[in-house]
């Protein structure tokens, strides 16, 4: 349905390898549409389910538009999602002046005595992973070698990168030929996926939110006609963003399910148009022996006492949208870090480190805590031991033969000082001085 | 260089390989209904061209592994 909603992709969507590949495993057909939805052919390909949403408090792990689920729901199969990833790699070639021969990749067959022997269990005796086989993070794909000068081959494969302790299956692998006429392989790694604290839903009205927690069914409200939500909601998500259309949904699909017909939630309720006006909705809810305004009277799972509220519930579509935790979850405690400033890197995909960024400064600034600061600009980042000279200011070196520091511009090691600095700092300085501009250090308390 | 210049199409040294065999795509050709489907299944050695035997057809897919898979299911 919408951009991030995911669902039905196409008719093809099982046979195609897309680079990724979010898919519902069992969407369903909105149970309120408008004409213009059904004209343009938009609940052709599902994009959601219609959940049982109860308007209420529960919990506290509602608040900030979180989203309380049942875990007999999820069980049975609500918002369980496939994830597609594809990895792509082939047989290079490397031409070079003067040489006749063009040097390639070879495709290895797996050396099944070797040590790496655990990264290969996938592979078939090609060299290439099979379909169906799980993989788990490091396992090699594609076991490619690179010619080296010497006329023997040097490993370079295609490993799988995803989530530790996850069970990733290869979907699909097909080969086929680059211009050069040389393999090339594509592989498609699937994972299904059920919704876990964090996933982000949303209805078609755009109150989007995360699943804050997931609550046994027993525990969850029901209705006289055994009738228990799938999801909650919090009640404080409509006075500010004012989402009538999201109320009438409930009621329209409430009546839609009671009586089996697809209503119409347009709008505009004008003669010649098509919408199930409100009234009319109210009507079949009555009839259909609801509540005229769609609220329940829901007794409480966890002390079975009735609920001191009647309880505006009834289904609603939801979508579930593709930013999943596991895909964003990360964390650092040493890693790799940037040559040149010598900090450490950014992203997760470089395994990189949390910014304390320049708000986050002035908070440890402004509550004074001076040796957190420290610690996280300076110890936890780029530590830098340098000699400095008090009579020029200037950075010296530290001599290891004479076992002093000295002065590069003094040319003697009787004052200097070392001390402490971030490499950055350092580095700062020095691009400083190659650009005409003498920044010297004064050192107080030497 | 004077090793992989002796022979123009460098391998490893291979022990004797059973074929892995490989089935051809055209099934997910839709040009039109007639020149659909083929599902032939083709088997290569290293060098060979990346081709169906029966309808030319550019890409293969590799089959399903033989080994016993469990899968956990949650």
């Amino acid at each position: 349905m919408g951009k991030q909603a995911m669902g039905n992709i196409a008719y093809n969507q099982l046979r195609r390898m897309d680079t990724l590949l979010y898919l519902l495993v069992y969407p369903q057909k909105p149970l309120l549409t408008t004409k213009t939805i059904e004209l343009v052919g938009y609940d052709k390909l599902g994009a959601g389910q219609n959940a049982t949403v109860a308007v209420m408090s529960y919990s506290g792990y509602d608040i900030e538009d979180a989203i309380v689920m049942n875990k007999a729901s999820l069980d049975r199969g609500f918002g369980r999602s496939i994830y597609m990833k594809r990895f792509n790699d082939g047989i290079k070639t490397y031409d070079e002046k003067n040489q006749v021969v063009i040097k390639e990749d070879i495709i290895a067959r797996p050396d099944r005595d070797g040590q790496n022997f655990g990264k290969m269990r996938v592979l078939d005796n090609d060299g290439i992973a099979s379909p169906g086989e799980v993989v788990r993070p490091k396992d090699i794909l594609l076991n490619r070698q690179v010619p080296n000068t010497s006329g023997g081959y040097k490993p370079a494969p295609l490993t799988y990168k995803g989530p530790e302790g996850e069970s990733y299956v290869v979907d699909k692998v097909s080969l086929y030929s680059d211009t050069r006429n040389k393999l090339q392989c594509k592989f498609l790694v699937r994972h299904t996926r059920r919704p876990e604290v964090g996933d982000k839903f949303s209805s078609r009205h755009g109150q989007k939110g995360v699943c804050g927690t997931i609550v046994q069914q027993e525990d969850l409200p029901f209705s006289e006609r055994s009738i228990c939500p799938d999801l909650i909601m919090n009640p404080h998500g409509f006075p500010s963003r004012m989402t009538v259309g999201k109320m009438i949904e409930l009621l329209g699909s409430k009546a839609g399910v009671s009586c089996g017909r697809f209503h119409y939630g347009s709008a505009f309720g004008e003669p010649s148009g098509h919408a199930d006006k409100v009234e009319a909705i109210t009507d079949t809810l009555v009839k259909m022996g609801f509540s005229y305004d769609g609220k329940d009277f829901l007794y409480s799972g966890i002390t079975g006492c009735p609920l001191q509220a009647y309880i505006f519930m009834g289904p609603i579509y939801y979508q579930r949208l593709k930013h999943m935790v596991i895909d964003k979850m990360h964390a650092r405690g040493t890693g790799p870090r940037i040559q040149l400033t010598r900090q450490p890197t950014e992203g997760k995909s470089r395994n990189g480190g949390l910014r304390i960024g320049e708000m986050e400064r002035d908070c440890l600034i402004g509550y004074g805590a001076s040796m957190l600061a420290y610690e996280r600009l300076m110890l936890a980042s780029d530590p830098f031991e340098i000699h400095v000279c008090r009579e020029c200011g200037l950075l010296g070196y530290y001599d290891h033969k004479r076992k002093s520091g000295i002065c590069t511009k003094c040319k003697i090691g009787d004052h200097m000082a070392t001390m402490k600095l971030p490499y950055a700092c350092k580095l700062l300085i020095q691009e400083l001085q190659s650009m005409n501009i003498v920044p010297r250090l004064k050192l107080a308390n030497a | 260089m004077s090793s992989a210049a002796s022979n123009p199409r460098p391998q490893p040294p291979q022990p004797k390989q059973e074929e892995t065999r490989y089935v051809c795509g055209g099934d997910l050709l839709f040009v039109s209904y007639n020149t659909r489907c083929c599902g032939e299944e083709v088997s290569l050695r290293p060098g060979d061209k990346i081709e169906c035997s029966a309808c030319n057809y550019p890409v293969l897919f590799k089959k399903r592994t033989r080994r016993i898979v469990e899968f956990q299911a949650r």
